[in-house]
């Protein structure tokens, strides 16, 4: 029996269709259900019913020879189809035990023991005194279509720091812990992939060295719900998430000795409220020593990933997108790596 | 690439409530056809009051309550001299303060669409079988109310506050049309004159704010910006002008009352469960489809937002838009624009 995985977000749909055991496709359907679009045909529950019927029937599947299971943030959307199994995003990250998933979309972030909101445009009035008039447009023009993607870098960035400025200051993540950085914010299909990296940085809270891996299909969600409905489905779930490499928070300026063993070790010096990018991919470990006054010294072996090393030495939590001659540094860093890719 | 298909104007079979605002007794019967201007019932109440500044001094007065005809002389506030504005009562309120209440008179509820009495509630509302043309908004507050419909020519700034001052007789209970866009100013002076509701192609964000404080009934159909109103939609709205419609803030819509004929022979919704059809048996339209060149779309990317154009060539994850202009065509990627039928 074939199957269907269907994941959906607050911009976005992403399926898993698996055919056979073999033959397993990843697409998305960048488009939600909105008000705005569909309130004079439809409701949520027609329109996604006839969403997961059109992509089955144009597969050449009946749904009702079909196991589909639905994954979503929050609650999941009522189908008049019958499904195996529907489970919300948080209860997925909960059974994670292999990585820590950080879910993060347009309205939310999430990942073990905490879930933070963003209150929505209307939720709040945001127009402040010396704000030009028409300012919240955009943002207004999100909540009526919320799978826009400004094609402006600004735009962008306002809505990522958005998310930042909602996650508890005293939240850390635990140095050594495989992260996987999922959600709709990075399965869309947006034009500035560098921001990715650059809300990653902004994201990662405490000191210490973390592997970080960015999963650009929501896979992590429709893995996950495939292996809660037998494990047997998926058996390797890391081969979906881009490995992107080492992120190094050392909380003040650092040094590092990085030795692949081939005579070409580099010593490299890293001062205070930088981030620095070194480009590493490798088919065998290297070591890597960092010693700063925050971290002390660890050596760890590390192979890097697409990205390479991060080194963020940034002493106070200041955020990168408040830092304009930081954030443009930053952004011209990973611009480089991604554009050789 | 699978797009959602937005449909502006959308045929329905609809049940439109009729409420008295007293309860009345009816002239209709369940089954009867009526039509816009067919009386469904009377009742008999105060329509209109008035309430008296804090200084007010009534002249002549007995309390609890005194009968004057229009034009008496009722009282003074200061030396400002208060004649009755209708045959009606002044009455003494709780808190020694004076209301000047209409005298209460006949009232005659119309029914406003064309269909077939349904049920009769009491002697509180009526159920109509009525059938609609229902305009999409991309967004609205939540009010629900209804009215005469007034389009203006979409005038220019300067012109829409004369427009609403001097143009229409008594703008209270009508729902206006004011042109592509709405100001601020013309916002606030179309609440202080009592107008249902506001209707336009586009507001900025902050009219909006102010609609939803003032819970004042107000609808989009492009978005927030600058946006002009789709020329179908401004069309269809003046063929229909002086016509009794219902602003459905909730759905997102502007139901418009038409005749059976009036409807072409498909309707865009049904009643009917959307599951164990197959894809040709499907009695209603497809939500969304693979956007192919020829198609109208309406794209949601700046420097175009709001435009609707003709789609030229489609790319691996883009489409290329003609807007009429002149024969070059712009790239707009997807998500960012919709399907338009």
């Amino acid at each position: 029996m074939s199957l269907l995985a269907a994941h959906f977000d607050v911009s976005g749909v992403d399926f898993l269709f698996k055919k056979s055991k073999k033959d397993v496709e990843l697409f998305s359907f960048p488009y939600v259900y909105s008000k705005g679009i569909f309130a004079n045909q439809c409701n949520e529950k027609q329109f996604y019913t006839y969403l997961v019927e059109k992509v089955l029937l144009d597969r050449g599947v009946k749904p009702n020879l079909c196991s589909i299971l639905i994954s979503s943030f929050f609650e999941s959307p009522e189908l008049d189809i019958k499904t195996k199994l529907s489970v919300g995003v948080s209860s997925l990250i909960e059974n994670s035990n292999e990585m820590t998933p950080v879910f993060v979309n347009n309205c939310a972030f999430m990942t073990e023991g905490i879930i933070s909101s963003q209150e929505t445009y209307w939720g709040e009035r945001r127009y402040s005194e010396g704000e030009a008039f028409g300012e919240q447009d955009d943002e207004a023009n999100f909540f009526c279509y919320p799978q826009i993607i400004p094609e402006d870098i600004s735009s962008r960035i306002s809505v990522d720091s958005q998310i930042c400025e909602k996650i508890p200051e005293k939240f850390i993540f635990e140095s050594g812990r495989k992260l996987v950085f999922t959600g709709g914010r990075f399965s869309q299909k947006i034009p500035y992939r560098e921001s990715d990296y650059i809300l990653i940085l902004e994201i990662l809270r405490g000191l210490g060295i973390f592997e970080v891996y960015l999963d650009k299909f929501n896979s992590f969600a429709l893995s996950k719900i495939i292996q809660m409905y037998d494990r047997s489905l998926v058996q390797d779930i890391w081969k979906y998430f881009e490995k992107s490499g080492l992120f190094i928070r050392t909380g003040g300026a650092c040094e590092c000795l990085f030795s692949t063993g081939l005579g070409d070790d580099q010593f490299i010096e890293i001062e205070e409220n930088k981030i620095f990018v070194l480009p590493v991919k490798l088919e065998n470990p290297a070591r890597l020593s960092v010693k700063s006054h925050g971290l002390g010294t660890i050596d760890i072996r590390t192979m890097g990933g697409e990205i390479g090393l991060i080194f963020d030495t940034r002493v106070e939590n200041k955020s990168i997108y408040s830092d304009v001659k930081l954030l443009n540094d930053c952004m011209k860093q990973f611009e480089v790596i991604l554009n050789k890719k | 690439m699978l797009v959602p298909v937005l449909r502006r104007i959308t045929e329905n079979n609809c049940l439109v409530e009729r409420v008295f605002p007293v309860d009345g007794e009816w002239l209709v019967k369940p089954e009867d056809f009526v039509e816009p201007f067919s009386p469904l019932g009377k009742c008999r109440f105060s329509q209109n009051s008035k309430i008296l500044p804090g200084k007010f001094k009534p002249v002549d007065f007995n309390p609890p309550k005194k009968f004057y005809y229009a034009g008496s002389l009722v009282g003074k506030t200061g030396k400002e001299k208060f004649y009755a504005p209708y045959d009606g009562n002044l009455v003494e309120t709780r808190g020694k303060g004076y209301i000047f209440e209409e005298a209460e008179r006949d009232y005659i509820l119309l029914s406003g669409v064309w269909g077939k009495i349904r049920s009769l509630f009491e002697n509180k509302s009526a159920l109509i079988e009525s059938q609609s043309k229902d305009i999409l908004f991309s967004a609205s507050t939540n009010v629900y109310t209804s009215g005469e419909l007034v389009v203006f020519p979409n005038p220019s700034d300067v012109l829409k506050t004369s427009y609403l001052e001097k143009f229409i007789k008594d703008p209270r209970k009508k729902i206006i049309y004011i042109g592509n866009n709405v100001g601020l100013d013309v916002a606030k002076r179309a609440y202080e004159l009592g107008v249902s509701a506001v209707i336009a192609g586009s507001v900025h964000s902050e009219v909006f704010e102010l609609a939803q404080k003032y819970n004042l009934a107000l609808g989009v159909f492009s978005g927030f910006g600058e946006i002009r109103t789709p020329e179908d939609v401004y069309k269809f709205l003046s063929s229909v002008s002086y016509r009794y419609v219902f602003f459905e803030g909730e759905k997102n819509i502007l139901r418009v009352p038409v005749r059976k004929e009036d409807l072409s022979r498909f309707s865009a919704k049904s009643d009917k469960k959307t599951s164990g059809k197959n894809k040709d048996e499907r009695d209603y339209p497809e939500y969304v489809k693979n956007v192919e060149s020829g198609m109208s779309v309406q794209v949601l990317q700046k420097p175009y937002f709001g435009w609707v154009g003709v789609v030229d060539r489609v790319a691996e994850s883009s489409i290329f838009v003609k807007f009429g202009l002149n024969d070059k065509s712009a790239e707009i990627k997807s998500p960012n624009f919709l399907i338009v039928e």
